[in-house]
Formats: C-alpha cells, sequence, structure tokens
C-alpha cells in the first residue's frame, strides 16, 4: 500500500515512545541484591521457567508505547497515495477520419510519417520511453459523438481503434475527461480551455488537400488554401421507410430530388446511402394522440415511444418533442446518416404557412445527411498546427480530498485511545 | 575480666561475600544500645527477686545451689519445702536455690557472609540479641562465654561488660560458604561439655534442624535463635519492607547473589514466584519449629528489623 504522509513533522514524536522504551529498557535492569536464601530461590527456578530471568517490559509499558506510537504517526497524517499513480494511463484515441488523413507538412507536402494517428502513436512512444518506469496503458477511443471508455488493457493500441469513425462531431466531452494519468491522443487540443490535469499527445500536421463538401453528386475540394469544384461523386440515395407519413414521404422525394439524391425503398447498405428516414413501430395499445409542431408548423398523430439503440454509436439528438401524457415526450431524433419519427399515419398537418412545415422538415433533412466518403470539413482538413505531447499529471491534485476518503489517520488516533486507556487500565 | 581469645584489630577487611561488597558487613553499637541494654539488664534483675522460688522459673533453675528461702503459696510443689525453717519456725518456707550447671552460658554467633544481609544487618541484630542475652546472664551470676567464628570471649561478672561489648563491635560477616557459619564453627569448636545453655544465634541457614539438635546434652538447654533480614522473610511485602526498602517493586526483575558464593540468580517478583518462595521459606521454618518443639528446644525466629529486646525476652522468657 502506498501511504503518504502530509505532515512529516510529526514524526518527531516518536521520540517520545522510543525514549520511553530506552528508559524502560534500563530501568527493568535487574536490581543486583544480596540474599541468605538463595537456595530457597533456586529450588524454585529448577521447578520451572518462572523465576528466570526474561528481558522484557511490563503489558502496561507495552501498551504504553504502542499507543504513543500510534499517536505520533497519527500525528504525521497519512494518507493513501494514489495507487499505481505513476504506473497506468489511460489513453484516449481519436478516431475521428481526419486522425486517418496523410501527415503532411505545413506546405501540404507528404511528411513521410504515415496517417496523422500513427505520428500521434509514435509520439505517444517517445513520451512513454522519456517515463523512468514505462506505464502500464489502458485505451478508450472517441467513437461518433461519444467517447466510448473501453479502458482495455494492452501495450499497443489495440486493432479496433484504427478504424475511422463517422465525422461531424467535435470533442467537447474530452473536457470531462481532463483527469490525472489520462493522455489524449489526437491531432490538436479539442475545442475549449486546454487540459488541467489530462496530459495529450498531437500529431499536429499540415493542411491535407481533398473534398470539403459535397452537393449531390458534385464536390467542393480544398486545393492550396482554395475550396474549388471537384470532380463528380457517386450519386448517392435517400432511403425511405414505408411506415413513414404519405406528407411527409412526399416531401422527402421533393427534398432529394433537389439535392440530387436518388430515393430508395429499399435499404441497400450503407456505402451508398445519404440518409435513412426510418419510422418506428407503433403498437397500437400503447398508441397515444397527440398534436405536436415546431418552427410554426403543427401536426396531429398517434405516437409511441422512441427506444434507444443500446449501441453507443447511436446516440441520437432530438429535433422534436411533445406532450404525451403529461410527460415530455421525443418524437423525431436523428443522428447524421439517419432521421427517426415516433408516428406512422394517420398524420395530420395542419399548418397555416404550408412553406414553414418544408423549410422546417428541409433544416433536419440537411443537417441529418451523412457526409459523402472522403470529405471531411474544411476546418479538419486544414492544418493541425505542430507535433506537441505532455504526460499527464499524477496522483491527486487536492490532498485535503484525501483523509476523508480514507481515514488512516482517524484510526490510528482511535487505537492511540484504546491502547493507553488500556495502558492505564492494567495494574502494575 | 575479658576472655580468653580477643579479636585481632590487624585483621584482613571483611570480605563481602564474592560479588561486591555486602551491605551491612558491621556492627554499631553505639550510647543508644547500651541505654536500651542497660535498662533490659535491670529488668531481669528486678524479675528474679520477684520470681526466685516461683517454680520453674526460665533464669533459675532447680539445681543444688542454695539462694534463700520464702514463705511457701498454696499448690507449690512440697518437694521445695524448707523443712529446717518449718521446723524452727513453724511456718512453711520454699527453697530458692539455683543450678550450678545453668551458670556457664555459651552464646554462639553465626558470622558468615550472609549475615551481612540487610538491612537491617542480621548480624547487627545478632549482636544486639546476643549483649542482651549475656546481660541477663551476667545479671544473674552465669558465666558467658562468646564464641563467633576462631573469635571466644569468657566473661565471668557484670563488670566484663565492656569486654563483651567490645568484642561485638568487631564482629564482621565475611567468608565463603561454611567459613564463619556456625554449623562449621561448632564442628572446630564444640561446646564444652558443662555449658548448661547453648545459645545458637544465627540465620541457620548453613545446617538443618537435626545438625543444630545434635549438640543437645543431658542437663544443657539448648536456644536457636534464628535472625533472617526482611528481604528474606518477605521480599515484597504488605509492610513496605522488604525489596521495595531496596527500590524495586512488585512485578520487577531483581538478581539476588549469593553472599558467600559466585551464584546469581534473576527472578521476577511476581505473584506467583512470591508465592511459591514463601511457601518453600515457610516449610523450612516450620521444621525447626516442629523439631523445636519437639526436643524441648527454645526456638524464636526474629526479623532483622525488630526490637533486640524483645527477641531476647522471647527467649529468656519463654
Amino acid at each position: 500500500m502506498n501511504v503518504e504522509w502530509t505532515r512529516p513533522v510529526g514524526f518527531w514524536a516518536l521520540a517520545l515512545p522510543a525514549l520511553l522504551v530506552l528508559l524502560s529498557l534500563r530501568r527493568a535492569k535487574p536490581n543486583p541484591l544480596h540474599l541468605g536464601t538463595l537456595r530457597l530461590w533456586r529450588d524454585l527456578a529448577g521447578e520451572g521457567d518462572g523465576a528466570r530471568i526474561r528481558w522484557r517490559l511490563p503489558l502496561s509499558r507495552v501498551l504504553l508505547v504502542a499507543g504513543l506510537s500510534a499517536g505520533a504517526l497519527a500525528l504525521a497524517g497519512p494518507r493513501p497515495g494514489e495507487p499505481d499513480q505513476q504506473s497506468t494511463w489511460h489513453v484516449i484515441v481519436d478516431t475521428r477520419p481526419a486522425m486517418f488523413l496523410e501527415h503532411t507538412t505545413e506546405g501540404g507536402l507528404a511528411s513521410g510519417r504515415g496517417t496523422r494517428l500513427a505520428v500521434a502513436l509514435g509520439t505517444l512512444d517517445q513520451l512513454l520511453h522519456a517515463q523512468a518506469t514505462r506505464p502500464k496503458l489502458l485505451w478508450s477511443r472517441r467513437l461518433s459523438g461519444v467517447t466510448r471508455l473501453d479502458r482495455l488493457a494492452a501495450d499497443q493500441v489495440p486493432d479496433d481503434f484504427l478504424v475511422a469513425a463517422p465525422g461531424g462531431y467535435e470533442r467537447r466531452s474530452w473536457s470531462a475527461l481532463d483527469e490525472p494519468n489520462t493522455l489524449w491522443l489526437s491531432d490538436r487540443l479539442p475545442p475549449g480551455p486546454a487540459p488541467q490535469y489530462a496530459g495529450y499527445v498531437l500529431s499536429g500536421g499540415g493542411p491535407v488537400a481533398g473534398a470539403v463538401a459535397s452537393v449531390g453528386d458534385r464536390s467542393l475540394v480544398l486545393s492550396g488554401g482554395q475550396i474549388v469544384e471537384g470532380r463528380a461523386l457517386a450519386r448517392r440515395a435517400v432511403y425511405v421507410d414505408p411506415g413513414v407519413p404519405k406528407r411527409l414521404a412526399l416531401f422527402a422525394r421533393i427534398w432529394s430530388e433537389q439535392r440530387g439524391f436518388d430515393v430508395l425503398d429499399v435499404d441497400t447498405g450503407a456505402d451508398r446511402l445519404a440518409l435513412r428516414l426510418l419510422a418506428t413501430a407503433i403498437a397500437e395499445p400503447s398508441a397515444v394522440p397527440c398534436t405536436f409542431g415546431r418552427d410554426g408548423w403543427q401536426a396531429r398523430a398517434q405516437v409511441s415511444e422512441l427506444r434507444d439503440d443500446p449501441s453507443p454509436e447511436a446516440r441520437w439528438s432530438t429535433w422534436l418533442s411533445g406532450q404525451v401524457n403529461g410527460r415530455e415526450q421525443r418524437l423525431v431524433t436523428w443522428q447524421p446518416g439517419r432521421v427517426r419519427l415516433a408516428f406512422r399515419e394517420p398524420f395530420e398537418e395542419s399548418s397555416v404557412d404550408p412553406g414553414t412545415f418544408a423549410v422546417s422538415w428541409a433544416e433536419l433533412l440537411d443537417r441529418a445527411l451523412a457526409p459523402a466518403p472522403g470529405i471531411l470539413t474544411s476546418a479538419e482538413r486544414a492544418s493541425a498546427g505542430d507535433t506537441s505531447s505532455r504526460a499527464p499529471q499524477p496522483g491527486i491534485a487536492d490532498p485535503r480530498a484525501a483523509p476523508a476518503a480514507w481515514p488512516l489517520e482517524r484510526l490510528l488516533a482511535a487505537a492511540a485511545a484504546v491502547l493507553l486507556f488500556a495502558a492505564a487500565l492494567i495494574p502494575r | 575480666m575479658a576472655g580468653s581469645s580477643v579479636p585481632d584489630p590487624h585483621r584482613t577487611p571483611a570480605r563481602a561475600g564474592l560479588q561486591g561488597a555486602l551491605p551491612c558487613p558491621d556492627v554499631q553499637l553505639g550510647p543508644e544500645y547500651l541505654k536500651r541494654l542497660e535498662r533490659l539488664s535491670l529488668r531481669f534483675a528486678a524479675g528474679l527477686e520477684r520470681r526466685e522460688g516461683a517454680g520453674r522459673a526460665s533464669l533459675l533453675g532447680a539445681g543444688e545451689e542454695y539462694v534463700t528461702s520464702r514463705p511457701y503459696r498454696p499448690g507449690e510443689d512440697l518437694r521445695q519445702l524448707d523443712w529446717d525453717l518449718l521446723a524452727r519456725l513453724d511456718r512453711p518456707y520454699i527453697r530458692v536455690s539455683r543450678r550450678e550447671a545453668s551458670e556457664f552460658w555459651s552464646l554462639w554467633i553465626d558470622t558468615s557472609a550472609s549475615m551481612g544481609v540487610g538491612p537491617p544487618g542480621k548480624l547487627q541484630m545478632a549482636a544486639e540479641v546476643a549483649g542482651g542475652i549475656a546481660a541477663a546472664g551476667l545479671q544473674v551470676g552465669a558465666k558467658i562465654e562468646l564464641v563467633a567464628g576462631e573469635q571466644r570471649l569468657l566473661a565471668r561478672k557484670l563488670s566484663d561488660i565492656g569486654a563483651l561489648l567490645s568484642f561485638l563491635r568487631d564482629l564482621r560477616a565475611q567468608g565463603a560458604t561454611g567459613l564463619g557459619g556456625l554449623g562449621a564453627s561448632l564442628q572446630a569448636g564444640r561446646p564444652a561439655s558443662h555449658v548448661g545453655r547453648l545459645f545458637l544465634i544465627g540465620d541457620l541457614l548453613d545446617m538443618d534442624p537435626a545438625q543444630a539438635l545434635s549438640w543437645m546434652r543431658p542437663g544443657r538447654e539448648l536456644f536457636w535463635v534464628q535472625v533472617l533480614a526482611p528481604l528474606e522473610l518477605l521480599p515484597v511485602g504488605a509492610s513496605g519492607l522488604g525489596v521495595e526498602q531496596a527500590g524495586t517493586r512488585h512485578g520487577d526483575w531483581v538478581e539476588w547473589l549469593d553472599p558467600e558464593g559466585s551464584e546469581r540468580l534473576s527472578v521476577r517478583l511476581d505473584g506467583a514466584n512470591l508465592e511459591a518462595y514463601e511457601m518453600s521459606l515457610e516449610r523450612q521454618l516450620e521444621a525447626w519449629q516442629s523439631m523445636a518443639s519437639k526436643h524441648g528446644v527454645s526456638h524464636g525466629l526474629f526479623p532483622s528489623d525488630s526490637p533486640f529486646e524483645s527477641a531476647v525476652r522471647a527467649i529468656l522468657e519463654p
């Protein structure tokens, strides 16, 4: 057990029991006395070992010394050290698509060091070698929208982590991972204040040319610091679930045509689909009529509860909610590439201005579009700066927090009180 | 007149056993002791006058030497009637006589190193008791012989009391096992056959009761005056004496030193050890007492811190 002492000056109090032991041993030295009846004592000594000398302290003195020692240790303020605080690092790996871009110089030329992720992992190795003892590593990764704390123990980054996660999210949740013994591995620091306790390994890297946006089968490319129209992309499609209310399905078709997408009524797979518009199956007994709306439009439909996908990759954002049986309930949620509805037919839209309905839903579908393969935002393709690293802060930052968590000091003080009380009770 | 043997003033310094200085090897008989001795002597003289002819008085035996006659009291032994006075005065008188053999008292004092144990020293107490007995004896007209190791003194009359006290002052506890002890002294010196009263004064630790009894003779009274230090009687006692006086308390360790040898024994003065020791000592003392009672020996056990007068009275006035 790793124990730290907050008041080492308290160790001086150990001099008291030490002095007491010395005085007691000196006191215990037998007092030589002449005796004419020595023969009687000798005969007794032969009957057992009770009369022979044994160099020992009285029990009361032993208890007194133990009590004073415990008190002195309590004065020194023991508290548990952070267990394995220097020996285990929690590495949070950023798997945004940008991490899989080739690492370049500031001039946009390939640095020859592989991807940004490879450069970051290499920098991590250097940081580990710089430590007096190589720490053990626990690995977690950033997934789409969430940072899953896998805490996989491994010397090297797990192979599963070398797959790009969907893009489109910042890493604001990393601020919650600003902890001692935690290391962020990315290309640049996430938005927000710099970490106080967590360390980091940043690959950096210059700008990387490539598509930054797509509109239908057209793409916009970052090249030489400017955005230009790039080559035509493979035409993508939008899948509309047959359960989607007809009015919404009709609108989705119109929107898709406007955006240059095909419309499919069969889910053909992830690569080609830019968006899936899904309707939740409604169990009749649980369906409840509800009136809802936003952005100026209003509708009425039978709604049921939207259940979250247990997968951590499926973090849904709420776009529309309404009061159902007196409580707030989600009616429309989305994530990149997916929109999910809590209602089907019958769906009665009763907007005064029909345009508000179209504008409102068009904004949702635009927002939920999955980026086309190979398309990263211009911010991610932009320069990430220089390669840098910093070891995480070790241990507990606030020593005042430790005694409450582990009351060794109080235990020692209580033991001292009990021992001194027992010493006082034992007759000489 | 002083005795035949005078202590050598140039003798070697006392050997305090083999393990350092004994705590109380010497005898101090100061003016205070002389006053107390005088008072004790006068007491015996007065008692003598009151008790002459009173049957079997301890100091006056039923011997042949006529001392005086006194009026008969009912119940007294008619064999002691003074028939001459009865015939002449027609009134009963009792003859008071002193036995010739009782006139020679021999006091043997143990001066072995173990007598230097104390405080108060056992030899000091033995010397004071011997002085008291000797003074009482001189008071009643007995001849007194003092024997201590190889030293002897013979006192015949009260005026010899000065030499007697000087002899006692020069006593010194010394010697290894056996030397100066009563057993060895008796074997070497052997009390004279005409000794009527033989006093053995010491801790009697170097002999057993049977050995001491072997000096009993027909017509001789034997007295065992056993002196032990408080330390030996009660190592830790309720009286506050004993080891506590020496700065050691119950539960402490002490190292006993043999005054007459090289043995050392470390013991703890806890309850079990003390109880076992006291039982062992009690068995030994009971053996002396039992033997004394069985054979008519006067036996007294006295702590060295008790007043010598009470010891003398207990011995001579049983």
